[in-house]
């Protein structure tokens, strides 16, 4: 039970962290709100949460297959970001922090 | 059905020689790194395995050399005797290696 | 060929070899997702083995009742003996007195089943260097040690899975080389793909729906290819490595077999095991006892786990010795962790040792593409990673069509309307082909003969009427319109996904309340839910191409009503 909440954690970490690199993109940011993205902020926020992530995998299960978890994970959170904002852009409001 | 004729001939025929001079080369490749190896005294399947996991990214690698450079005669001909090269002296190692009682 | 950059030879790459082996590779990553679920399918298909996976049973009280009695396999004996056998030694020995030599036993933590086997010696052998066995198998209930009925397809495990590495083409293993050349070139499409797209970061989320169809589709594509890159990358590089050494470049195994004979000879001298029958017989010590063993030593190496493949060989003899390996579970690479026991005193003979590096890599690399791990979570994952494959395929042979077909209705050129009825085939007609499949499944009575080859049939016959139908409407592209078998045959697999569910519920009385809620059985709800989500998708794509060819039909009226005003005018 507890691998399994070390996997949602890094599977929300997974999502948050192609959610801030979606929105470091200047054309996604201006789905989502006015302005200009401070990208590099942005950008190192998404790289951390990505590297939190891999530790949750880590966590989670012995370190071979932590990795092929991690990359599986990403894939599939960047789809879903994709998809989102394509269809619900909004739903990533909360995350768009930081103006450049 | 002449457009199906010569795409077959300029454009499909290019794939063919590459893919081959790729596989004659990597099957060189393949034997003359499990064969120097176990002669440098790697076990078989140590040889074996480091080969078989190099042999697609070089496979792939003389596949994009032959198929985009302009100097087509030129890199078939490395390729397919290189190959060929490899080949016969991994057999000869091979043969070393057997009468020397390995 | 003379391209005037490497670009525009990259692009040429992806788009023709990516078309004409993009069939191929549909064929790959769709079964390929299918047989990460393959044993639940089996029980889906086979509910006679609808119980809970169980552990490797007692070999001292149950197994060893159930070795002994196995039979050697009539087939099998009828064709290897006169080949084995030296006539002029003595006499041919019949086939239920052949003395057994070799007995094997093999479950995962996903089989509920056990699959057992025997090899048999053959007296009086024509090459006493050789192997000379003929085997029997069998397949029991491992709480009880009563065989299963074996005669049943196993849709998973014995069709879906070797589908996507054969395409169940054994005709001189054909399948397998086109599967391999398929590989290959998968390689290459992701290579040149990404050379040619340029802008992998900038575009990574990008989904233009919106925008024209030809624009859409673009965008899918880059979007299931690069997001899963790694993904593809790595399943097609792995499947390669799997069957490299054995069917796609056995160097080692013709030109260098003479090497790697010496070499394998001078290893197993090495291990120490006995690899010939002393001709002593001798009585077996309890295999039980060194089960118990087995364990103890892998929880002591921090690698706690059950028995996956027991092995005894030289049955009887004073030399015998039984190898346990352990079962898939933590990790990715399935190495077996192997101990050896002396069989007739019971001692440990061996412990496999580590493995080098390269041997690592390779392991870790095999491990990864065929799944013997426990983790339900990663195999979804995996699933979605050969669905978004599926899907890149899918939109690049749309593309394909979307680019070209204006131009080749112009010009009268049928290439885009057949590449398009082909298209239809691969996407919708597979899945169409595998469900109607599971329906005849449940549909013929379980006692019929030859059921399996049946439910064959209907798969392919009907993946061929999915083609037929797909060249009967393929009349509008050809008119630069969208062929309205696309629609038809997803309004199918939306059908048919149900029917099947309900089959299931008919035929076994498993329905999704019982199998989710009050007795829980999650391989066959899995089966059911995922059908059911099937129906779903392709409903919502229904409502999507519904809408699309209102707008074509508006465009053309409008477009219309503009050619007899402009005619008017004239």
């Amino acid at each position: 039970m507890n691998d399994a909440i070390w996997l949602i954690i890094a599977f929300v970490l997974m999502l948050l962290a192609m959610g801030w690199f979606a929105l470091s993109l200047k054309t996604h940011w201006k789905q989502v709100m006015s302005g200009k993205p401070a990208s590099r902020l942005l950008r190192s926020l998404g790289w951390i949460c990505v590297a939190l992530s891999g530790l949750a995998c880590l966590q989670a299960d012995h370190a071979s297959m932590a990795v092929l978890v991690w990359i599986m994970l990403s894939a599939t959170a960047a789809f879903i970001v994709g998809q989102v904002l394509s269809y619900r852009p909004g739903l990533l409001k909360p995350l768009a922090l930081f103006r450049a | 059905m002449s457009t199906l004729l010569s795409f077959t001939r300029q454009s499909l025929g290019p794939v063919v020689t590459a893919f081959l001079g790729g596989y004659l080369f990597t099957w060189g490749f393949v034997a003359l790194t499990v064969t120097s190896t176990v002669t440098l005294g790697w076990g078989f399947h140590t040889a074996e395995h480091t080969a078989f996991l190099l042999a697609f990214p070089v496979f792939l690698l003389v596949f994009f050399w032959l198929f985009l450079s302009r100097k087509t005669l030129l890199t078939h001909a490395v390729a397919y005797g290189g190959g060929v090269l490899m080949t016969a002296a991994s057999v000869w190692l091979q043969s070393m290696l057997l009468a020397q009682g390995a | 060929m003379q391209f005037n950059s490497t670009r525009q030879g990259m692009a040429w790459l992806h788009t023709w070899l990516g078309l004409i082996l993009g069939f191929v590779l549909m064929v790959c990553f769709f079964f390929g997702a299918l047989s990460v679920f393959d044993r639940e399918i089996d029980r889906w298909a086979i509910p006679e083995t609808r119980f809970d996976p169980q552990p490797m049973p007692s070999f001292d009280n149950l197994l060893m009742g159930v070795f002994e009695r196995i039979e050697p396999d009539e087939a099998e004996y009828k064709r290897m003996m006169p080949e084995y056998h030296d006539a002029s030694a003595g006499e041919m020995t019949p086939r239920l007195e052949l003395p057994a030599d070799e007995y094997w036993a093999y479950t995962t933590h996903r089989d509920p089943v056990l699959r057992m086997g025997a090899g048999f010696r053959v007296p009086f052998p024509a090459n006493p260097e050789g192997h000379n066995h003929i085997h029997g198998n069998t397949t029991i209930d491992p709480r009880t040690g009563v065989s299963v009925p074996d005669h049943h397809l196993k849709i998973g495990s014995e069709w879906f899975y070797p589908l996507h590495y054969s395409l169940n083409l054994n005709w001189n293993r054909i399948g397998f080389f086109i599967v391999g050349i398929a590989g290959f070139f998968m390689l290459v499409a992701l290579i040149s793909g990404v050379w040619i797209h340029r802008k992998i970061f900038r575009e990574l989320f990008t989904f233009r729906r919106h925008k024209s169809k030809q624009r859409s589709i673009l965008d899918m594509h880059n979007m299931t290819g690069v997001v899963a890159l790694p993904f593809h990358f790595f399943f097609a590089f792995t499947g390669l490595i799997i069957f490299v050494a054995f069917y796609y470049m056995p160097v080692t195994n013709t030109m260098l077999e003479p090497l790697h004979s010496a070499q394998q000879a001078i290893e197993a001298e090495e291990m120490g095991l006995p690899h010939e029958r002393a001709g002593i017989p001798a009585p077996m010590a309890s295999v039980d006892a060194m089960v118990a063993e087995a364990k103890r030593r892998w929880a002591a190496r921090d690698m706690a786990g059950e028995v996956g493949f027991l092995q005894m060989h030289h049955v009887g003899d004073q030399n015998a010795y039984v190898s346990i390996y352990r079962a898939g579970s933590d990790r990715v690479a399935l190495v077996g962790e192997g101990i050896h026991f002396n069989g007739v005193t019971g001692d440990v003979l061996r412990e496999d040792p580590p493995h080098s590096l390269a041997e690592s890599i390779g392991d870790f690399l095999a491990g990864l593409h065929l799944q013997h791990f426990e983790h339900w979570f990663l195999r979804w994952l995996y699933v979605i990673g050969g669905l978004l494959g599926c899907a890149c395929i899918a939109t690049g042979f749309m593309f394909f069509v979307e680019k070209r077909k204006q131009q080749h209705a112009k010009s009268g050129s049928q290439g885009s309307r057949i590449v398009d009825a082909f298209a239809v085939t691969t996407v919708t007609g597979m899945v169409i082909a595998a469900i109607a499949m599971l329906i005849a499944n449940r549909i013929i009575p379980s006692a019929t003969e030859g059921k399996g080859d049946i439910e064959k049939l209907v798969f392919w016959s009907v993946w061929a009427l999915s083609f037929l139908h797909a060249i009967w409407r393929s009349a509008a592209v050809a008119l630069a319109k969208t062929n309205p078998a696309w629609r038809e045959q997803t309004v199918l697999i939306a059908l048919l996904g149900v029917v099947a569910v309900i089959a299931n519920w008919i035929s076994t009385g498993d329905h999704l309340i019982k199998t989710i809620f009050t007795d829980p059985y999650w391989a066959v709800a899995g089966v059911d839910l995922s059908l059911l989500a099937g129906s779903l998708i392709a409903l919502l794509a229904v409502k999507k191409m519904t809408a699309t060819h209102e707008t074509e039909r508006k465009q053309e009226t409008s477009q219309k009503k503009l050619a007899t005003g402009e005619a008017a005018y004239e």
